[in-house]
This record gives C-alpha cells, structure tokens and sequence, in this order.
C-alpha cells in the first residue's frame, strides 16, 4: 500500500514549494501528515481524486498552514533579555567544571610530568655515578628512583591526554549547540 | 447584539453567507479545545483526529483547517509529535499532549464553561422578557 502515485507526488511537490519560509523538518513533518492522510483515506476506500479535492489545491493548503502559523507565531519561551541572561548562565554553569578539569588535569598532569622528567635523570646520573653533591636520593637504589620518575611522567601524560581529549568533547559540544542558542 | 445577528440570518442570500462565516469564526476558536480535549484520552493521529471532528457535524472543520491547527500547536509547543507504523501505508505521525498542553487544555476549558454559561444566560428565556434593569444586571454579572 506504499503508492507513490505520481499526483500524490505532484501534490506534495506543490505544497513544499508553497512553504519556503518553514523549516526542513517542519516542512518534512507537514509532508508526512498529509502523506499519511492520503494513504489512510485510500485504504479506508475513499478515491484519491476526491481525498484530495476535500483536502483542496496544494497552493491552497500551503497558505492555509503560513496563516496558522504566522498569525499564531511561536509563543517565546521569555522575552529575548531574559533569553540571553538565561544562555549567559548556561555558559558560565557549563565553564565551571571545565576550569577544574583543566586546572586539575593541565596542572597536576603538568607537574608530574616534569616532575617524573627530573627524577628520571636523577636515577640515570645516579646509575653514571656522577650525582652532584647537592642531589639527595634518600640513599634509593637508581633504578627505583629512574621507575619511580617514569612512572610519575607516565601518570602525567596520561592526564594531558585525558585533558586532550575533555578540550576535544567541549569544542565538538561547543559547535552542535553554538549555532543553536544563538539561532 | 444577538438579535441584529438573528435578523441577518433571517434575510436574504447574503445573510445565510453571513451566519456561515460566523459559525466558522466560531468554529475556529473552539477547534483547539475540542482538538487538545481530543488528545487528552492518548495520542492520535492526524486522520483519526479529522475523521472524529468531521463526525460532530459543526465541528467539521476540514482537513484544510484540522492538519495547519495541528502544526500550529505543534509550533506551540502544545503538543509533541512521535511516529508507529500503521497498517495502511507509510507510517503515521502522532500527537499527543505535553505538559504545557495539558494547562493549556485545563485553561481553555474553563474559559468554555464560563463562556458558555454566559451565552446560556443570554439566551435564556427570563433575560429577553425581563426589565431593562435587571438584564443590565444580569448582562454585567456575566462579564465579569
């Protein structure tokens, strides 16, 4: 019972092309509503010739659906300040826990890293045996103190990653809604 | 106020076209309470929905008026659409109530009762027979 009847086409063709102003979706669930109609009453036994003369010419039909809808146009959910105040907020909700992952992941990931990049040379110039005097290793055998640095650097690292990849889910996030809320 | 529209009724070819654009005003206003009240017993879609209405006779409006009042309360935000296969064809687009149709609904309904309980005072018996002051009366009350 699927019919694309080329009039059913031809209708539906007329009626998109009498609603340039209505969004794709809007037009595509318009579509489907009269789509359905013409389907059902078919099935139901009415013709199709007069299923669409009781629904009247497409041209008719599109004006029909801009003066519901311009005439009633959408309520605003507030008025377009209250609007921007409420997106102002939204935003500065959302950076808060961005500042701490980036405080907490760039600056301990950092730390590590450069802290495990020190320990590690210590315990190779300590396995060379030319450790400046100053240098105290708590009397640790090299290879501890060269594991220990590496896995600290290993911990870091794997917190800039992770910091890589919350920068990346922000940025992707920031592009789907932007165009959005400012829409 | 009522009976000048009586009296045009009651005239000649023009006047029939008169009440005919009058019922169809008024059609239109309370199309939206009969479509919402409709959805509040569960969802539908757009064929059963034009199919009930054109079998309450006045409130026959027309798929040409039923399906754009639809979107429009879509657009509202009144009313939410979801899509179920149906056994005759493409599948069928249904509406069902939000939240904000449900205050919508339960507002509209009271303005109806007291509309039409001041359309029932005006058009009761007593009120055309009674004295001047007294329909002023009763004519103020109901405004209210």
């Amino acid at each position: 019972m699927n019919q694309t009847h080329p009039v059913v086409d031809r209708y539906l063709a007329q009626l998109t092309e009498n609603l340039p102003t209505l969004s794709a979706s809007d037009r595509q669930e318009i579509l489907h509503d009269i789509r359905s109609h013409l389907a059902e009453a078919t099935a139901g036994g009415r013709s199709l010739e007069s299923t669409l003369e009781t629904l009247g010419p497409a041209d008719a039909l599109a004006r029909a659906y801009s003066v519901e809808l311009m005439l009633n146009p959408r309520r605003p959910m507030s008025s377009p300040v209250a609007y921007r105040f409420k997106v102002a907020g939204l935003i500065a909700a959302g950076s808060l826990p961005t500042l701490l992952v980036v405080v907490l992941l760039g600056g301990v990931g950092g730390a590590l890293v450069l802290a495990g990049l020190v320990a590690a040379v210590v315990g190779v110039a300590d396995a060379l045996g030319d450790l400046p005097s100053w240098v105290q290793t708590s009397g640790m055998a090299p290879v501890i103190v060269l594991s220990i640095g590496a896995a600290m650097m290993l911990v870091g690292l794997m917190g800039l990653f992770a910091l890589r990849r919350f920068m990346r889910f922000v940025a992707a996030t920031w592009r789907a809604t932007l165009p959005k809320l400012i829409a | 106020m009522l009976n000048t529209l009586v009296g045009q009724s009651n005239g000649n070819g023009s006047g029939v076209a008169r009440v005919s654009d009058w019922t169809s005003q008024l059609r239109r206003g309370v199309l939206e309470l009969c479509v919402l009240q409709m959805l509040r017993r569960g969802p539908s879609y757009g064929y059963e929905i034009v199919s009930t209405l054109n079998a309450l006779g006045p409130l026959s409006a027309g798929e040409n008026t039923v399906y754009p009042l639809l979107r429009r309360l879509r657009a509202d935000g009144l009313l939410e659409t979801f899509v179920r296969e149906s056994p005759n064809g493409p599948p069928r687009q249904y509406y069902r109530l939000t939240a904000a149709g449900r205050r919508q609904l339960a507002a509209l309904s009271k303005e109806w009762d007291a509309m039409a309980a001041a359309v029932a005072l005006c058009m009761s018996e007593e009120s055309h027979h009674e004295p001047d002051a007294s329909r002023g009366r009763s004519l103020s009350r109901s405004a209210d």
